[in-house]
C-alpha cells in the first residue's frame, strides 16, 4: 500500500496530511529531473535531481546515493515522488475506498477531485519556489523600510523578519544607552542583506577576508551575509557593523581611531538577543578573539596600550581586533571604568577641549597624543602602564564559556595543530548542547588526526545529518571509513567497506561539484 | 641588440606562410578564422593584444575616445571596451584539479577548468557587480541569451551589455563595458556591434594563446621538477643548470612574439625584450632604463651565485585605459612558482607619472626577480630591512646616464625625521636584526630608516669601512643561515626523531617549540647573519655613525 503526504508551507514544517489508499493507488510517478524542487530553512536550493516526499523529510536521489534532508531543513518542496506508512482501514473506510473515493485533507471525495486539488497547491508551491529563487538575485531583492533601515535583502521573508526586528531593537537599545540622537534630516540606513558569502562578495565587492562593512561617506551602506553553517557569526557581524553606524550617529563627521572604533564594535559584536523576551544582552565572551590573545600569551606577546592606540587605519589586524576588543570589554565591564569609557568615548567626537585634526572625506580625527591624554583624564588614571596592567591581569583571568565559544575555540588550536586538545574543546561544545554540524566537523577531523577512525566516522555521520550537502563531511567519513587503508591492490576486487568509501567520494562531488577540498580528495583517491 | 619591428615582421613573414591565417580583414569586421565568428566592431576602435597566458579571451576592443562620468565619488575618464571570451564545452568535462610534484611535495593545480560559463567568469574575474537584465533574443535563427551586468561599487557606475551565443561546442560572450552615465548614448552602439555578430566556417581550435610554441612545460616535467627541488637542482653542473635556464627564457619571449600585435614595437637584447605601443622616445627611454637597472644589479648582485638571470620582458601601453584594457584578463594559466616562471611587467605612459608610469615598478620588479633567480632562498629569507630598504631604494631610482642614481623620497625622509625629533629613531644594529611582527605601531620609521640605510649601503657607504662592499658578503651569509635555520626545523628532522605527542600537556608543549622555531625567525636570522660578518664595538660605531649620516 502507498500513502501521500503533502506539506504544507509555513516557516518549519508543523504539519503533515496524510492521505491513505488502498485498492486503488496513484501510478508512481516518473521522476521530472527539472521539476523537483526543495527549498531548505537556510535558503538553499536543490532543483534538478529526482526526489521523494517522506513523513522523515525530502529525499533526493543522487546517482551515488541517496540523501535524507530531515523536515526540519526543508522550507518547502516539490517532488514527483512519495511515501508514506501503512495504516490499518474502518468497515466504513473500507467501503468507502472500494466506492472509488479517496481520503484528502480530512474529507473523503472522488479521485479526480484530489487529483485535482493536488496539482493547484502543487503549481502553487511551484510558484512559491520559483518566486524564492527570483528574490535571491539582487535586481529582484527584497526591500523593507522599517523605523531606522532601509533592507535591500535576498534570503527569505521569514527568516529576514528577525533580524530586522533585532536591528531596530539594537538602535534603541544603544542610541538609548549611549545617550545618542540621529540628525533630523538623516535618512534611513540602508542595509544590504544576502542570501550567502559568495553572493555578498559579487554584489558588494567586498574582498576576501571582509565578512561585512559599513560605507561611512555617502551614500552610507551596511553589507553583510546570512552565513547558514554559523548563524551566531551573520548576528556577530550585523552587531559589528551596526555598531559603527550607531557610533557615527555620535558625530557623523568624526573619524574614530581604529582601535576605539573597531574595540567596541568587537565588543557589541558579542551581543545576544531573545526573541521570545526581547532582550539584548551585551559584554559577552568574544571566544575566538580570545583563543587569539591566548595564544599571543602562550608566546609571551603581550600587547602594548600605547603601541594599540598609536596604530593608523590600515594597521589594525586580526590581533589587534583581539586585543582591542578585550579592552573595552575590561573597561566596560567594570564598574569602577564603565561609565568614565563611555564619557571618553563621546567626548573624543565632541569635546572642544581635545584638538582634533581634519581626516579625510571631509572628517575629523584626534591624534594618538590627545587620545591618550584624554583617556587618562577621563578613566581617572595616572598613566598609560598602570592601566595596561590592570587590562592584562583582567585578560588572564578571561574563560571561554558556552558550547559556541567551544567549538570556536576548537577551531583554533586544531588549525595550529593540536588535535588532543581540540577534541576535548569540541567535545565540552556539544555536552553544552552546542551540536552544530561545524562541531561534529571539527570533532571528526580532530579525532582523524589521532587516527580514532570509528570516533571520527560517528562524528562525520552527525554533521551530515544536521547538513546532508556539504561535499567535504562525506570526502572526510570516506576518510574515516577507510582508516590506515591505501585502497584496493591492482588486479583486486574491491571490498564492500573500499565500494562505500569511492561511493561516498563520488556522492560528495554530486552534491557539492564546486568543493575544491571534495575535488583534490576525489582526485587523490585517483577517481573521475 | 636590438630588433626593430621591421625586421621582425620580416622574419616573421616567413613562419607565417605555413600558418592557419587566424585573423583576416573584412572592411570593419574582426574575422577570426580559427575561431569561426566575425563582429563588425564599432567605429575606430583599436585592437588590444592578448596576454600569452591568456585562455578564455580572444579578441578585445577599445574605443578610440575617452568619456567621462560625473555622477561618481569623482570624475572618472573611461574607454569604452568589447571583448570577445570562449567558453568551450571540452573544458567544462576536463578535470579541475590537477595534482603534480613539485621535488616530492604533491602541489594541488586549481583553475585549468575554472569557469563553467560567461555568469561564472564574471563571478571569478569581478566583483561588486549584479545580473540586472536576463533576457533572450534572436538574430536570425541565431539565438542568444542578453545580458546586462551593473557594477555600482566604483569610483563610477558603469554596465557590461553583453550577448552570449551558442555554437555546437562552446559559448562565446561578447561583452561591452560603458560608463552608466553615457549608457543611453553608447547602448545603442553595443548593440548595433552586437547584432552583427555571425559564426563563419571554423578553421582552427577554440583554445587562446600560443598554446604550441613550447612556454612553460607542464609540472610533471623533469626539468621544472628539479627547478622546484633546490636540492636536486643546485647539484647540477653550472652550465646544465644555465642551459635550461637560457632555453625556459627562449620559449618564453618566443612566445612574446608569435603574438606580436601588428602596430606594436619589440626591442630585443641581452637583458630586455620590450614590447611597446607608447611613442619611439618613451620606448628607447624604457630599454635604456632597463639596461641601466640590469648593468647595476650585475655590478651589486652578480657575485652571489653562479646561476644565470633570465632577461626582463617589458610591455607598454600606450596609456592606462590600454593598460587596464590589456590586464583585465580571464587568467586560466597554471602557474609554476618555481625558477620557470618568466613574467612580464607592464606599464603605460603615465604623463601624471603615477607608479605604473616611472620606472621604479620595473626596478622594483628587475630586483626581487634578480634575487629569485640568483637563489630563490634569498629571495624568501632577505631580512626585513634589506628587502624594504632595496625595493623602496629601487622604487624611487632614476636612471641618470649609464647609472642608477638613487633619488630621495619624501615621505620617507618626512617620516624618519618627526621620529629623529621625538627621539624614535631605531639604531642600525636594531634595524639589522629586528623581528617586524609587532612593529605594526612603528613600522613606518623602521621602513624610512631601513630605506636610508640600504640607500647608503648601495651608494658606496662613504666613510663607513664595515659597511663597504657590503651587499654581496651580508646575502651570501644570509643564504647560509637561511640554509641553517631551515635544517633546524622539526619537519626536517629525520624520521623518528618527530614523536607524535599522546597528552594535551605534549602537545602544547611541542606547539610552543614549534612556535618559537617561527616566532622569532627574523630575528634569528639577522643576529645569526651579524655573527657571520663580525662587527666589534668599533664596527657598530662607525655604522651607527653612517646611519646617521644617511639620515642627514
Amino acid at each position: 500500500m502507498l500513502t501521500r503526504t503533502i506539506m504544507c508551507r509555513s516557516p518549519l514544517i508543523s504539519s503533515w496530511l496524510f492521505l491513505i489508499l488502498i485498492g486503488s493507488i496513484l501510478p508512481a510517478q516518473e521522476p521530472q529531473d527539472c521539476a523537483d524542487t526543495v527549498q531548505l530553512v537556510d535558503g538553499r536550493f536543490v532543483t534538478g535531481r529526482p526526489m521523494t516526499e517522506t513523513p522523515a523529510g525530502v529525499v533526493i536521489h543522487y546517482e551515488h546515493g541517496d540523501v535524507l534532508l530531515k523536515k526540519e531543513l526543508v522550507k518547502e518542496a516539490f517532488t514527483s515522488r512519495f511515501e508514506g506508512v501503512e495504516h490499518e482501514y474502518s468497515e466504513e473506510e473500507k467501503e468507502r475506498l472500494a466506492a472509488g473515493e479517496v481520503l484528502f485533507d480530512g474529507k473523503w471525495m472522488k479521485i479526480a477531485r484530489r487529483d485535482s486539488l493536488l496539482e493547484r497547491r502543487r503549481e502553487k508551491q511551484r510558484a512559491r519556489l520559483v518566486e524564492a529563487q527570483k528574490h535571491q538575485k539582487w535586481r529582484d531583492r527584497y526591500i523593507t523600510k522599517t523605523k531606522n533601515f532601509e533592507f535591500h535583502y535576498t534570503i527569505d521573508p521569514d527568516q529576514m523578519e528577525k533580524y530586522m526586528e533585532l536591528m531596530e531593537t539594537y538602535y534603541t537599545v544603544f542610541t538609548r544607552e549611549w545617550r545618542i540622537r540621529k540628525e533630523s534630516k538623516a535618512e534611513r540606513l540602508k542595509v544590504c542583506f544576502y542570501h550567502n558569502a559568495d553572493y555578498y562578495h559579487q554584489v558588494s565587492g567586498a574582498s576576501a577576508g571582509v565578512i561585512g562593512y559599513f560605507r561611512f561617506v555617502p551614500p552610507q551602506e551596511l553589507h553583510f551575509y546570512y552565513d547558514r553553517l554559523d548563524e551566531r557569526m551573520t548576528i556577530d557581524v550585523m552587531f559589528h557593523e551596526t555598531n559603527h553606524y550607531l557610533t557615527q550617529l555620535i558625530e557623523p563627521r568624526f573619524a574614530y581611531p581604529p582601535w576605539v572604533n573597531e574595540s567596541l564594535a568587537e565588543y557589541y559584536g558579542a551581543s545576544t538577543w531573545d526573541p521570545d523576551k526581547k532582550k539584548m544582552t551585551v559584554g559577552n565572551i568574544q571566544a575566538g578573539r580570545l583563543t587569539v590573545i591566548q595564544d599571543q600569551i602562550a608566546g609571551n606577546e603581550w600587547q602594548s596600550l600605547e603601541g594599540m592606540i598609536r596604530l593608523q587605519h590600515g594597521e589594525f589586524n586580526a590581533i589587534h581586533y583581539a586585543w582591542g576588543w578585550s579592552f573595552v570589554h575590561f573597561l566596560l565591564e567594570s564598574k569602577q571604568y564603565a561609565a568614565k569609557f563611555k564619557k571618553f568615548y563621546i567626548a573624543l567626537a565632541r569635546e572642544r577641549s581635545i584638538k582634533h585634526e581634519s581626516w579625510n572625506f571631509g572628517m575629523y580625527t584626534v591624534n594618538a597624543d590627545e587620545q591618550i591624554k584624554a583617556l587618562l583624564a577621563y578613566l581617572d588614571v595616572a598613566d598609560l602602564k598602570t592601566l595596561e596592567k590592570e587590562w592584562h591581569d583582567y585578560v588572564k583571568g578571561l574563560e571561554a564559556t558556552g558550547g559556541r565559544g567551544y567549538s570556536e575555540a576548537g577551531e583554533q588550536v586544531l588549525a595550529r595543530g593540536m588535535p588532543i586538545k581540540a577534541q576535548r574543546f569540541f567535545k565540552t561544545a556539544i555536552e553544552k548542547g552546542y551540536e552544530t554540524p561545524t562541531t561534529w566537523y571539527g570533532l571528526g577531523r580532530a579525532c582523524l588526526q589521532k587516527e580514532k577512525y570509528a570516533e571520527a566516522a560517528d562524528a562525520f555521520r552527525k554533521a551530515i545529518e544536521g547538513d546532508p550537502l556539504n561535499g567535504s563531511f562525506y570526502t572526510n567519513l570516506a576518510r574515516a571509513i577507510s582508516g590506515p587503508s591505501a585502497g584496493p591492490k591492482e588486479g583486486e576486487a574491491a571490498s564492500p567497506t573500499e565500494k562505500e568509501i569511492d561511493r561516498l567520494r563520488k556522492l560528495a562531488a554530486e552534491i557539492d561539484p564546486d568543493n575544491w577540498e571534495v575535488m583534490v580528495s576525489v582526485e587523490l583517491s585517483g577517481g573521475d | 641588440m636590438i630588433i626593430t619591428r621591421k625586421a621582425m615582421i620580416l622574419a616573421l613573414v616567413l613562419l607565417a606562410t605555413s600558418t592557419v591565417a587566424t585573423v583576416t580583414a573584412q572592411v570593419g569586421y574582426h574575422v577570426d578564422k580559427q575561431r569561426g565568428f566575425k563582429i563588425k566592431t564599432p567605429g575606430d576602435w583599436e585592437c588590444i593584444p592578448i596576454d600569452i597566458n591568456e585562455k578564455w579571451i580572444v579578441a578585445k576592443f577599445l574605443c578610440d575616445r575617452s568619456f567621462v562620468a560625473r555622477s561618481g565619488d569623482f570624475p572618472v575618464d573611461h574607454r569604452p571596451m568589447m571583448r570577445v571570451i570562449v567558453f568551450p564545452d571540452s573544458t567544462r568535462d576536463e578535470k579541475k584539479v590537477e595534482l603534480g610534484d613539485a621535488g616530492g611535495v604533491i602541489v594541488a593545480l586549481f583553475g585549468k577548468n575554472p569557469y563553467k560559463d560567461y555568469a561564472d567568469f564574471l563571478r571569478q574575474t569581478r566583483s561588486g557587480f549584479y545580473f540586472s537584465k536576463e533576457d533572450r533574443g534572436k538574430i536570425g535563427k541565431l539565438d542568444y541569451q542578453d545580458l546586462e551586468v551593473t557594477f555600482d561599487k566604483d569610483a563610477a557606475k558603469y554596465r557590461l551589455v553583453t550577448w552570449v551565443f551558442r555554437t555546437q561546442d562552446a559559448d562565446f560572450a561578447v561583452e561591452f563595458e560603458i560608463l552608466d552615465d553615457h549608457f543611453d548614448k553608447l547602448a545603442p552602439i553595443a548593440r548595433k556591434a552586437l547584432k552583427s555578430f555571425r559564426f563563419i566556417t571554423r578553421e582552427g581550435g577554440l583554445a587562446s594563446g600560443t598554446t604550441d610554441s613550447g612556454g612553460i612545460k607542464k609540472l610533471d616535467d623533469e626539468d621544472l621538477a628539479l627547478m622546484g627541488d633546490r636540492k636536486k637542482w643546485k647539484a647540477m653542473h653550472a652550465a646544465d643548470r644555465r642551459r635550461i635556464r637560457k632555453e625556459a627564457e627562449d620559449r618564453a619571449v618566443q612566445r612574446y612574439l608569435d603574438q606580436l600585435p601588428d602596430d606594436w614595437e619589440v626591442l630585443d637584447n641581452d637583458n630586455c625584450l620590450v614590447i611597446s605601443h607608447a611613442d619611439p622616445r618613451y620606448t628607447a627611454e624604457v630599454v635604456k632604463a632597463v639596461n641601466c637597472c640590469r648593468r647595476w644589479l650585475d655590478e651589486t648582485f652578480g657575485e652571489i651565485s653562479d646561476e644565470y638571470v633570465m632577461k626582463t620582458i617589458v610591455r607598454v601601453c600606450k596609456d592606462y585605459a590600454e593598460f587596464r584594457a590589456y590586464s583585465m584578463g580571464g587568467g586560466g594559466s597554471i602557474r609554476i612558482s618555481s625558477s620557470a616562471e618568466i613574467d612580464e611587467i607592464v606599464i603605460y605612459k603615465d604623463t601624471g607619472e603615477g607608479t605604473r608610469g616611472g620606472f621604479g615598478s620595473i626596478f622594483q620588479s628587475m630586483g626581487a626577480r634578480y634575487l629569485h633567480d640568483k637563489d630563490r632562498l634569498i629571495a624568501w629569507n632577505l631580512p626585513n630591512w634589506f628587502d624594504s630598504g632595496l625595493r623602496n631604494a629601487l622604487a624611487n631610482a632614476r636612471p641618470k646616464g649609464s647609472k642608477l642614481e638613487f633619488a630621495p623620497d619624501v615621505y620617507t625622509i618626512r617620516e624618519v625625521k618627526i621620529a629623529e625629533a621625538k627621539k624614535e629613531l631605531f639604531s642600525a644594529r636594531e634595524l639589522m636584526t629586528m623581528d617586524t611582527g609587532n612593529l605594526n605601531d612603528r613600522y613606518g620609521v623602521f621602513f624610512g630608516e631601513s630605506t636610508l640605510l640600504v640607500r647608503y649601503i648601495l651608494d658606496g657607504a662613504r666613510g663607513c669601512r664595515p659597511l663597504k662592499d657590503f651587499t654581496t658578503r651580508y646575502l651570501r651569509y644570509v643564504l647560509e643561515a637561511a640554509e641553517e635555520i631551515d635544517g633546524r626545523l622539526p619537519e626536517s628532522r629525520p624520521a623518528g626523531e618527530w614523536k607524535e605527542p599522546d597528552t594535551e600537556k605534549e602537545e602544547e608543549e611541542q606547539y610552543r617549540k614549534r612556535r618559537t622555531a617561527t616566532a622569532g625567525r627574523d630575528d634569528e636570522l639577522g643576529k645569526m647573519v651579524l655573527e657571520k660578518l663580525g662587527f666589534d664595538d668599533k664596527d657598530w660605531a662607525q655604522i651607527e655613525k653612517g646611519l646617521q649620516r644617511a639620515i642627514d
